[in-house]
């Protein structure tokens, strides 16, 4: 009688080990995956992919020992949220089997299949997933650079905003600048501008904001302008579509001329990094373009993008939540891919959602649910939003949830 | 290797592969709720403030949840999958107040939403540290006993007969659920109902936060 046992012999595997245990090691061995970025998208595709295929070599390169999110910046203004409540480190990571190296990646080579450290050692790879968020295009603005307060990338920025709103001279005034395009947190801009708001409405009654967006108002905006209309009369001036050309000192300069402040809060259109550029990731947009389920560059092979710095023509928003459910697909897509199933097979539902949090008491969300159609496309199969008019408890309910949304994404990412 | 051996061992290899296939519907569950963790937590176990811990909830109880929310527009839509799936007999459809959850449901079919149920209702109960009144909590243990314990079983730690959670769960999910029960924005079981009010009849609003106090003491 033929038994699993003599099968295997036949086969020419030795018994001792399972079945799938010797495709998941000799898949091992030739597949080593870098992903460059520990943030919203990396840590989570790292994490997935390793529950799926325990074998599979995943190192995450990332700059910074601790993550601080760029998605805090805004709840450390009026106090939603505490700085020193808000820094994450790659411990659970590492314990897990994922490896951690903190160096920042200067260069990608899709040839030999390489990447460059800061640090001078070159890492070989298989696969690379790039999650390294939104760089930003400084030509776009002069005088705009690293030193700019932009407060909207991961890292020490995040910390700096708060206390200069703290600081600034009684009956001040802060320049919001927002550039035109596809942004790192669509809502933020407004967001940022409503919990400055809440803040001087008790701290310092006679401080303005003046916010300058690159991008036309939309719908969407309509609640946050009625908010600050009823709350704050006469504390926010908004201009739209607006853009700034140069920044010196504490005056920015538009097409309506030059005005000045006592805090600037700058950011430059934003696009894919240096690093995504350099490697022939982007196309004429500045983002880069990726199939969709499996997040595969459409420029080079075995490069694999998620989060902030894909092109925004999927339809999907820059948010930490998107970039998690992109991490998420990707990661089920690839062990599809090794495992020899159909690459887009149970894949889960992507969900896209924001929230934003005006006062302790009111905030909203908006929430679109894509899925991968039989074309193979991206399909947007739901959508809904707050409304101007929800009933007050439900607008009081969203802070607490929005709260929880923050707890619990974070935790997923390094818990 | 002569031709019968050879079809035997097909037949082994097939077999091999059906067990996988097993294996995949688990699969298809376990990463189908892997959509739903950045809000509802790590194997469900929300870390709060607000929105629900959904680990150890009962299967019907949550397929009855997702086909209310993914039907919010039309229930009669949810009662008719219940029709056409006699293992979905016993699963009640109760009206919710609007959420995200409804544009969650909505993406999920049916058979998708059995799927993520099962596997939410297999994880286990995580205790919480909430912080409580003592002598609210005590009040609401006697007011429990009394209207809810029936169908709310071992002090409302039990998710049996498809009650939903009310131990293990944010006090301030309770809060508003106990609010929208109270003003007609969730549909409510007709003997709950009879119960919930008779007892605020007789012991008035705080009787509510007494309750709450109880559940959130059960650590
Ligand atoms: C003010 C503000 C508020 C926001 N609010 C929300 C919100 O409420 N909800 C929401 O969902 N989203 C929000 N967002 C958007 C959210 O922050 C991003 O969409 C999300 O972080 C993108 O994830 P990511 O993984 O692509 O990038 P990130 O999370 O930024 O991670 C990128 C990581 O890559 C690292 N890195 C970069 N370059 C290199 C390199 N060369 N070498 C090594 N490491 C590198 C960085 O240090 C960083 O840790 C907000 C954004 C801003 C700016
Ligand atoms: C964008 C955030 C978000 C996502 C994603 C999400 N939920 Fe929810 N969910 C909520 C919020 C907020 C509530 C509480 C509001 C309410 O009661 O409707 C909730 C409530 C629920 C409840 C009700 C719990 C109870 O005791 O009655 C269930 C069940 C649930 N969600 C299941 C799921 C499942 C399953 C998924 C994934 C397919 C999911 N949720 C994805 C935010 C989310
Ligand atoms: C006759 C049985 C019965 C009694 C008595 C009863 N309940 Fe319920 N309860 C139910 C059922 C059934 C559900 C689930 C309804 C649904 O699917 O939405 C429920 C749901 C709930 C929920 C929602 C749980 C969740 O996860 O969202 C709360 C809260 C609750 N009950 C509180 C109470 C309280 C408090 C009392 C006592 C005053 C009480 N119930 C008495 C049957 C009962």
């Amino acid at each position: 009688m033929l038994s699993r046992r003599s099968l295997l012999k036949l086969l020419g595997i030795s018994s001792a080990l399972p079945l799938m245990g010797v495709t998941r090691l000799a898949w091992a061995a030739e597949n080593r995956i870098i992903i460059v970025g520990g943030g919203a998208a990396g840590t989570i595709f790292a994490k997935y992919l390793k529950k799926i295929l325990p074998a599979a070599e995943i190192t995450i390169v990332e700059k910074n020992k601790t993550y601080q999110p760029a998605f805090v910046s805004n709840h450390l203004i009026n106090g939603l949220l505490d700085i020193n409540a808000t820094q994450y480190g790659y411990q659970t990571l590492q314990k897990n089997g994922i490896k951690v190296i903190h160096d920042t990646v200067t260069e990608i080579d899709p040839v030999s299949k390489n990447i460059a450290l800061a640090g001078g050692k070159s890492l070989p790879y298989d696969r690379l997933v790039l999650a390294q968020g939104i760089g930003f295009d400084n030509a776009a603005i002069q005088g705009f650079d690293e030193n700019t307060l932009h407060s909207w990338t991961a890292g020490e920025q995040v910390q700096q905003l708060a206390p200069k709103v703290a600081g600034l001279k009684p009956g001040g005034v802060v320049i919001v600048a927002t550039p035109a395009g596809s942004i790192s947190g669509p809502w933020a801009p407004f967001e940022r501008v409503s919990q400055m708001a809440a803040y001087f409405s008790i701290n310092n009654k006679k401080a303005k904001i003046i916010l300058l967006n690159g991008n036309a108002k939309t719908e969407d905006l309509a609640i946050f302008e009625d908010y600050w209309q009823q709350h704050y009369p006469g504390m926010i001036e908004a201009q739209w579509q607006t853009n700034v050309s140069a920044i010196a000192g504490n005056s920015v300069t538009t097409s309506a001329g030059n005005t000045t402040a006592n805090l600037l809060n700058v950011v430059a259109a934003n696009r894919a990094g240096n690093l995504a550029l350099k490697a022939g990731l982007t196309d004429s947009s500045g983002w880069c373009p990726v199939a969709a389920g499996t997040f595969e560059s459409s420029k080079q092979k075995g490069i694999y993008v998620i989060g902030d710095a894909i092109t925004p023509e999927l339809g999907l928003s820059k948010t930490a939540q998107s970039a998690n459910a992109q991490a998420k697909l990707c990661a089920i897509a690839m062990a599809n891919q090794v495992q020899g199933k159909a690459v887009l097979q149970d894949l889960p539902p992507l969900i896209d959602s924001e929230y934003a949090i005006l006062n302790n008491d009111y905030a909203i969300f908006r929430t679109k649910v894509f899925r991968i159609n039989a074309d193979k496309k991206l399909t947007q199969v739901s959508h809904g939003k707050s409304q101007i008019d929800d009933p007050e408890k439900q607008a009081q309910r969203e802070v607490l949830y929005a709260q929880s949304w923050f707890n619990n994404i974070t935790h997923e990412m390094f818990e | 290797m002569n031709k019968a051996c050879f079809k035997v061992m097909i037949i082994l290899l097939l077999l091999t592969c059906a067990s996988t296939v097993v294996a995949d519907n688990k699969d298809l569950g376990e990463r189908l709720a892997w959509s739903c963790l950045s809000c509802h937590g790590n194997a469900g176990a929300s870390q709060g403030p607000a929105t629900p811990v959904i680990a150890g909830l009962s299967y019907n109880y949550i397929v009855g949840v997702m086909l209310a929310y993914k039907y919010t527009d039309d229930l009669e839509k949810a009662l008719d999958v219940i029709d056409n799936n006699p293992d979905l007999a016993d699963v009640g459809i109760y009206e919710r107040f609007p959420s995200t959850m409804n544009n969650v449901a909505s993406a999920l079919s049916p058979d998708e939403i059995k799927a993520i149920a099962k596997y939410f209702s297999e994880l286990p109960l995580e205790k919480l540290n909430q912080q409580f009144d003592e002598k609210l909590a005590a009040a609401g243990k006697k007011l429990h006993k009394k209207y809810c314990d029936k169908c709310h079983e071992n002090g409302g730690a039990s998710t049996a007969d498809d009650v939903g959670m009310l131990v293990g769960q944010w006090r301030n999910y309770l809060t508003f659920t106990m609010q929208d029960y109270q003003s007609g924005d969730r549909g409510i079981h007709k003997k709950m109902n009879t119960k919930l009010k008779s007892m605020l009849d007789k012991k008035g609003e705080e009787s509510i936060t007494q309750l709450i106090e109880y559940y959130s003491s059960q650590q």
